[in-house]
């Protein structure tokens, strides 16, 4: 198995199978370019100026835990049922994190087109969403409100029908 | 009016404000224990006057030989309702009076509280009793907040638990570095940081800190220095098709909520939408937020919802969107036609 250097932003660097290294598409079709640039032996260096060590770190975590041995790169179908209960209950634990990495995580995940780590991360920004106000969303994420005054009575106004049903499930 | 003086009292208190401490009413209140004297007085004259009628009429029965236990008050229905609105108009004084001292009282606790000591102007206007009633709350609220004999901590510095364990504060003089419990952090003029409540609380009390309103959005930066540089998540950066991800995972309804967050998400437009009506009011509520969603939408599919004919006349009317008949569309280029999904509930009518 062929390991690859991941370097980060701030230049640290990650040895990892390429195995793992290609769950992220951008990686996997640099690596493409690379191997047919520099041949078999050389070393690969993927420089990746768009994500920093820590981040990095994260995603890795994540594409070597989804590449350990039992999963293989032909699909999940051939993962055993225990496998993957055992990974959805890492990716549970996976996604405990603070909401600004959260954010590091989700545009790493973007940049370096990882779908399953993409589809986590979203999930886990939706479940943070769900049930919040508008006024929670913004604290949360750190949004800033920027409707004129008139226009934010408006959507309140038109937004009754998502506010209601709130209301109504605290009656009961 | 029997208790009118009372309720005045009241009255002058609650027009004078939720916090203010008008004068003590001294007069006032002698004038209501006046009428509480009055109206005792009263009473023991009533009281004088049925038990002598009450007896005059017993010995009527004894006279005429029948048994005299059957005599009761209700006999006598003028001078017992005479009693009970008296009596009645004592308690009720009564609890007008409790009223206004506790009104009072609680106020001038309050000000123990924020202001710690009594102001010479709002102590002018206490009584003396009250005075010393503050005096003496003062004394054992500082007592039990002592350090060697109390819990020693100062209570009245925070009176609502804080928001949020942390805060953002700004830097008003070099400090050097400080630890703190999830790193250390350089305190250096005129930055920002995101630091624990308690921790930071010592250091705006010594004057290097202030509390900000909010983190700085652009020093928001990739570092991996999460620790002491806590900035706050910039998820205004995220690009629209993770957002309509995210949006994808929520239901319409959770959507329609959060979009009311900012503009950026309130732009998003959704591919599919999926409205539950549940209510038939909610129709014409949901319908015009349709519209407002959909104006980029170039035709609109409503799916599963009988729509009846005079819905869509009015909708296209607002809208200049073809209303189709149910269709499934299996793929269509975002933004060109909208699904809709919703549901009516059973026996509903439908609006238009």
């Amino acid at each position: 198995m062929r390991t690859v250097i991941l370097r980060s932003s701030d230049g640290a660097d990650h040895i990892v199978s390429s195995e793992a290294a290609s769950l992220s598409r951008t990686v996997q079709s640099l690596l493409e370019e690379l191997e047919a640039k520099e041949g078999e032996e050389s070393p690969l260096i993927v420089p990746l100026p768009n994500v920093c060590d820590c981040t990095l770190r994260k995603v890795l975590q994540y594409c070597i835990q989804h590449t350990e041995p039992g999963t293989n790169l032909t699909g999940r179908i051939h993962v055993s049922e225990t496998r993957r209960r055992d990974l959805e209950v890492w990716d549970r634990n996976y996604m405990l994190v603070s909401t600004d990495e959260l954010y590091h995580l989700v545009m790493a995940a973007h940049y370096l087109n990882v779908p399953g780590l993409l589809e986590l991360c979203c999930e886990g920004i939706a479940n943070l969403i769900r049930g919040k106000s508008p006024q929670h969303v913004r604290q949360h994420f750190g949004l800033v409100n920027n409707f004129e005054k008139a226009e934010e009575e408006d959507i309140r106004r038109t937004n009754l029908w998502a506010l209601v049903d709130e209301k109504e499930l605290a009656k009961k | 009016m029997f208790g009118k003086r009372a309720v005045d009292l009241v009255k002058e208190l609650s027009a004078a404000g939720p916090d203010a401490l008008p004068p003590y009413n001294d007069e006032q209140v002698r004038l209501v224990l006046e009428e509480i004297q009055e109206h005792s007085a009263t009473l023991k004259e009533l009281s004088g006057v049925l038990n002598e009628k009450k007896r005059q009429r017993e010995a009527e029965l004894e006279e005429r030989g029948e048994p005299s236990t059957s005599v009761s008050f209700g006999e006598f229905p003028e001078e017992t309702s005479a009693f009970i609105v008296h009596h009645t108009s004592i308690l009720r004084n009564k609890r007008l009076l409790l009223t206004y001292m506790k009104e009072r009282m609680d106020r001038i606790k309050r000000l123990r509280w924020q202001q710690r000591s009594l102001p010479e102007d709002v102590k002018q206007n206490l009584s003396q009793s009250e005075i010393e009633w503050f005096t003496t709350y003062s004394q054992l609220l500082s007592g039990y907040m002592r350090r060697d004999t109390g819990i020693g901590m100062d209570l009245t510095l925070d009176e609502a638990p804080p928001k949020d364990p942390d805060m953002y504060v700004r830097v008003l003089r070099d400090y050097g570095e400080v630890a703190f419990s999830m790193g250390s952090v350089v305190l250096k003029k005129g930055s920002t940081h995101f630091l624990p409540r308690a921790e930071a609380d010592p250091l705006i009390r010594e004057g290097v800190l202030c509390p900000s309103q909010s983190g700085p959005i652009e020093a928001f930066n990739s570092s991996n220095d999460y620790a002491g540089q806590r900035t706050p998540p910039a998820f205004t950066h995220l690009p629209e098709e993770i957002w309509l991800r995210i949006a994808s995972l929520l239901s319409t309804e959770q959507w329609a909520k959060a979009s009311g967050a900012c503009r950026a998400l309130r732009q998003l437009q959704l591919e599919r939408i999926y409205i539950p009506a549940r209510d038939d009011w909610v129709y014409p509520i949901v319908l015009e937020w349709l519209m407002r969603r959909m104006g980029s939408a170039r035709s609109v599919v409503f799916d599963g919802w009988p729509v009846s004919d005079g819905a869509r006349v009015f909708y296209m009317q607002h809208n200049n969107l073809a209303l189709q008949a149910p269709l499934y569309p299996a793929e269509l280029p975002r933004l060109a036609i909208l699904t809709v999904s919703a549901e009516r509930p059973e026996g509903v009518p439908p609006v238009f």
